[in-house]
């Protein structure tokens, strides 16, 4: 039989964050939105760079997934920290494909995917949520026929 | 989670260790940090990096998206979780991912993370979760060869909807007695197996 150890174990952590002084939460809410402000450029700037990374990479059938998965993952992250919600949907739409068995292997349906993602960082189509929304439907069809085994989206 | 008026946040004495592999997702995480104080943030893209690191200098705080590039961050976890420090086996760990599954969530749970945090990143999640470490009083289980980390279960749910419960009749009022009290060999005879010779 395993042997098991139970115990309330003193946290360093929980001592520190308790103590004396501090920020506000408020303060500490408004921080690190300046702080993360400060970095909209760049990752947004990375965003557009990772589309054409995915792209590149995703010549035929035999691409790198998991090269390819982490652009992915990482284009979600960042434009949803960004507030571009309709590319990070866009991105996580590719995800989901990218981790089902079947739609993995399908450069086709991940350039149907790259092309979404350039439009939906288009101003005009960016602006028109109508045309984004369907963009996004268009993209839900191809990760359902595809990834029937990939988690529901967003 | 809603935050009572003048609650602080402080981390400006902890070492905070944030490890993932995008440059960029570490330049957000060192923002949120740093707005709630903490100086001491240290950025690792590998599981390689952060093992060496932690050799060296105890981290309060780890938070690691464990589906890393080429590496087993989940391994990481629990590596973490067998430290031979008693300080830093306990250090609370945050899990961290993007696209995210209920699998995704549970193996975090089961390599000794306290939490599972989906990306993209809010500061308001993050702080969310800070305070909840600093309240939370759940005990750590160390099973040989299987499970380190904080108890699972964060609640008592108390019983399946629609049901009273296994013990729901246990609080019934048992009435007046209606025999005199057992006396204590009575009640030992009923209670203690006792080798007899037949």
């Amino acid at each position: 039989m395993s042997r098991i150890r139970k115990y309330r174990p003193d946290v360093r952590l929980r001592s520190l964050l308790n103590r004396p002084g501090g920020v506000s939460i408020e303060q500490a809410l408004s921080e690190a939105a300046r702080g993360i402000e400060t970095l909209r450029a760049q990752c947004v700037g990375a965003v557009d760079a990772k589309i054409e990374e995915i792209a590149a990479a995703a010549i035929d059938d035999t691409y790198c997934v998991p090269a390819v998965y982490a652009l992915a993952d990482e284009i979600f992250v960042l434009a949803g920290t960004f507030g571009l919600s309709d590319v990070s949907r866009a991105a996580y739409s590719l995800c989901a494909l990218l981790s089902s068995d079947e739609g993995a292997r399908k450069a086709a349906a991940v350039h149907v995917h790259v092309d979404a993602l350039r439009a939906l960082r288009n101003p005009v189509v960016a602006s028109d949520s109508l045309a984004a929304a369907k963009v996004l439907d268009g993209l839900a069809n191809v990760t359902k026929r595809y990834a029937k085994d990939a988690a529901p989206g967003r | 989670m809603t935050h009572p008026v003048q609650q602080k946040i402080n981390l400006s004495l902890a070492s905070v260790l944030v490890i993932d592999n995008s440059q960029h997702v570490l330049d957000i995480l060192t923002q949120v940090m740093k707005g709630m104080g903490a100086q001491d943030i240290h950025r690792c893209t590998t599981v390689a990096d952060a093992s060496q690191f932690l050799a060296q200098t105890p981290a309060d705080l780890i938070v690691i998206d464990p589906t890393l590039k080429d590496e087993d961050g989940y391994e990481f976890i629990r590596s973490v979780r067998r430290s031979s420090s008693s300080t830093q086996r306990v250090a609370p760990i945050i899990s961290m991912s993007g696209y995210s599954t209920a699998a995704t969530v549970a193996r975090a749970r089961d390599c000794g993370a306290n939490f599972f945090v989906a990306k993209p990143i809010t500061p308001k999640v993050l702080i969310d979760r800070l305070i909840f470490i600093g309240r939370d009083n759940r005990q750590f289980i160390e099973v040989e060869g299987g499970y380190c980390g904080p108890d699972r279960r964060f609640k008592f749910e108390g019983p399946p909807p629609g049901s009273l419960g296994r013990r729901a009749e246990d609080k019934a009022p048992v009435g007046d007695a209606s025999a005199p009290n057992m006396s204590q060999d009575e009640v030992d005879f009923m209670i203690k197996p006792q080798r007899v010779q037949l």
